[in-house]
């Protein structure tokens, strides 16, 4: 499995430099912040806010993580040396996307102490916030889908970031343009907004609706990333 | 001038393409707006200007860009691409349709009971519900889960949000009082709920669908206070509220048609000031006998003489006048205010205070057996009735309160004898009555009173209620309090911000190090 040992090679690359340190360091100051800060105001043993919060931070941080994925590479000029040795594309995208989504999973995994706070001096919704966790590494996932695409469309690695960036902006301000628009035009809108499939997570809810579109969304990006690699061999 | 020209002609590919992209965004704008309006044509124009002067310019480049062998790869891909988003999205449109929830709350709070999945499947045409509620209204957050459930196994329920701050007319429209409601429509009939819990939603939905027309009676020809008056002491404002809560208003002018129709869920004597013939009384008796239902308004010192059919059901309406000092409205003594509802199904859901000008009290005789009277609303303990004519309290004439001026009278169930089953008549409608010693208080002027049309028509509704009632119980709400000691939140609060991220960050300088 080619893709599982560029994956490792991937997420090796992740931890020997700094970059990753930085962005989850900044991620826990964030998100530990507003855990303190809602533990101390609502006295709820509940992850429900940090939760929903997270995917606000993700947002921002994540085109930081997926940005040099792909467009180094094209600058560095090793992408020809990827893809003529005996490597598939879609082996490439693939383990370039769960290398990074393995480090995204570490990020999570790195926020279980808040749930230990919570069992340890309260008595919190177990499988409800479960249910969260999953919402949240679901549309991680996604957000990292997304940065992988335009990462493969430039060389520069800001360009790539500003467009992952933007990219996921669109989906989620697709839903305010639902509020404008007309039916039947409205619900496909509605439907397209990233947001929206995330709030049953947080709650406690999982429906396979929200499972299916963050699934097609990754599926899709990656399908296009791997499009997008394959123009590279006709040159200019 | 050569130097502009030289840049368009080089570039003349790129030009071209901006303008196919201006024409993308003219599509999406049309997508959303719907109109084609200046703006559009704007964008239309413009898009096609550029690609008529990009072809002007430099044919041969334009069709380099967009012919060629990188448009024959070009465009296979995108045709790669778009089938795959398209068996995405039909992936989607299938997936939402048989989709599959899982409630994995302790409390199963977002799990609805089987009596509202039961009623959601049975909607069969588009449902609106359109919630108001103020940005800062804290019931907002669990009615919207609540919704959320129901407008998610079904499509045809759709839920709009709407503050009636920032949007007012759209709450007078359908004459919203309170913040915190929430109304159901299908087709031209609707409900609305204020109470934001399942069973307030679903009782709202049960009535919607229900084929039943409920039917009231104001009775007529004693000078009753009539639904079509809209003048100050009118009933025409209580009337349209019934209207508005699916209820049918007729008149009926008992002493020509001799009975009550049959087809009368509930009469009204809307404060009739002359008496009843003794066949209009008969017909009132038959039909309370036989399981009917009545709202009985009757105003002290001017109302007809309802006793002789009262004391039947153990209550006499006299023509003293209850003061109360303390409960009442400003200065006004004969004004009675109630905000303290005792309890009963009717004053289950009354929000707002109401207001009582000058009222008698509902005066409930002790011998009658088998009778239910539950007081509505009572007056306080410094209150009298006063049989006078100043409002003095005379001892010997006047009565000392508390008094009841609204109660309830049901009969009551004979308890079975141990080991027997219920009652053989137990599906038999039961007689319902709702006597209340003041009629004004649900006349046009009183009913600026938020709560005096809420007690009418909450009234009106008991009395209509079919027998099998929404029992839902409401699902305790899941608040798992935790307490920290400010030593422990300290702790959690260096733990998360400083220790955890810090390590990270010392990982992250170990790395760098070991680099250099």
């Amino acid at each position: 499995m080619k893709a599982l040992w560029i994956a490792q090679k991937e997420l090796r690359s992740y931890f020997t430099s700094p970059l990753a340190y930085v962005i989850t360091a900044a991620f826990l100051v964030i998100t530990g912040y507003l855990f303190a800060l809602t533990l101390v105001f609502s006295q709820e043993a509940s992850l429900r806010i940090v939760l929903s919060n997270m995917s606000t931070i993700l947002l921002l941080l994540s085109p930081a993580l997926t940005m040099r994925l792909l467009a180094e590479e094209q600058r560095h000029g090793t992408v020809e040396l990827l893809l003529t040795s005996p490597v598939r594309d879609y082996e490439v995208v693939l383990g370039k996307y769960l290398g990074a989504v393995a480090l995204f999973a570490c990020m999570l995994l790195l926020t279980g102490l808040y749930v230990v706070v919570l069992v340890q001096w309260g008595q919190p919704d177990l499988l409800a916030t479960a249910s969260g966790y999953l919402g949240v590494l679901l549309l991680g996932a996604t957000y990292l889908a997304l940065g992988l695409l335009t990462s493969s469309l430039t060389q520069n690695q800001v360009v790539a970031a500003v467009l992952a960036f933007a990219l996921t902006l669109i989906l989620y301000l697709i839903g305010a343009a639902a509020d404008i628009a007309q039916r039947p035009v409205s619900d496909v809108f509605r439907y397209l907004a990233i947001g929206e499939h995330y709030f049953d997570f947080a709650r406690g809810v999982v429906d396979t609706r929200h499972i299916v579109y963050y699934l097609s969304v990754i599926v899709g990006a990656l399908f296009i990333t791997v499009r997008s690699l394959e123009t590279r061999r006709w040159g200019s | 001038m050569g130097l502009v020209n030289d840049f368009t002609q080089r570039h003349a590919g790129a030009i071209a393409f901006f303008g196919l992209f201006l024409l993308l965004m003219a599509g999406a704008y049309y997508l959303v707006a719907s109109q084609f309006d200046l703006p559009m044509r704007i964008l239309l124009g413009v898009s096609a200007a550029l690609i008529v002067f990009a072809v002007m310019e430099s044919p041969r480049r334009v069709f380099a860009a967009f012919g060629g062998r990188r448009l024959l790869y070009g465009s296979n891909t995108l045709l790669t691409i778009l089938i795959v988003l398209g068996i995405l999205g039909a992936v989607n449109f299938i997936a939402a349709k048989q989709s599959k929830r899982w409630d994995l709350t302790e409390t199963k709070q977002f799990t609805l009971s089987d009596q509202t999945l039961k009623l959601i499947q049975q909607v069969n045409q588009p449902l609106k519900v359109k919630a108001f509620f103020r940005r800062d209204n804290p019931a907002r957050g669990s009615a919207d889960d609540l919704l959320k459930e129901y407008s998610s196994r079904n499509s045809l329920i759709e839920v709009e949000y709407i503050d009636p701050d920032l949007n007012p007319g759209a709450a007078e429209q359908l004459n919203i009082r309170y913040d915190g409601s929430v109304v159901f429509m299908l087709g031209d009939k609707r409900q609305e709920s204020t109470n934001t819990t399942e069973a307030g939603f679903t009782t709202a939905l049960l009535k919607l669908l229900s084929n039943e027309q409920r039917k009231v009676y104001f009775v007529t020809g004693h000078e009753e206070r009539s639904g079509t008056d809209f003048a100050r002491t009118g009933f025409a404002n209580v009337k349209k509220a019934l209207e508005d809560d699916n209820v049918k208003v007729e008149d009926l002018a008992l002493a020509a048609t001799g009975k009550v129709p049959d087809d009368a869920s509930a009469v009204v004597l809307a404060s009739p000031r002359k008496p009843y013939l003794p066949e209009e009384q008969d017909a009132l008796r038959t039909y309370l006998k036989d399981g009917g239902r009545a709202l009985v308004l009757r105003d002290p010192r001017g109302g007809a003489d309802l006793n002789d059919l009262l004391r039947e059901w153990g209550i006499e309406l006299d023509d003293g006048i209850v003061v109360d000092p303390v409960a009442s409205f400003m200065n006004d003594r004969v004004t009675l205010v109630a905000n303290r509802y005792l309890s009963s199904p009717i004053t289950q859901q009354m929000r707002a205070l109401s207001l009582f000008p000058l009222a008698g009290q509902v005066k409930v005789l002790t011998e009658t057996q088998g009778l239910q009277v539950t007081p509505l609303i009572q007056s306080s303990d410094q209150s009298w009735v006063e049989y006078g004519e100043e409002a003095k309290f005379d001892e010997g004439k006047d009565a000392k309160g508390p008094v009841p001026f609204a109660v309830t009278v049901e009969p009551q169930e004979p308890a079975p004898a141990p080991g027997q089953p219920a009652a053989q008549d137990a599906g038999k409608p039961k007689t319902r009555l709702m006597i209340v010693g003041d009629g004004d208080f649900a006349s046009n002027e009183w009913t600026r009173v938020p709560g005096n049309q809420d007690f009418f028509v909450n009234g009106v509704n008991w009395l209509t209620g079919t027998e099998d009632q929404i029992t839902i119980r409401p699902r305790p709400m899941d608040q798992r309090m935790m307490v920290l000691t400010p030593a422990q939140s300290n702790l959690v609060l260096f733990g998360s911000v400083l220790f955890l991220p810090g390590l990270v960050l010392a990982g992250g300088i170990y790395t760098w190090w070991r680099r250099r």
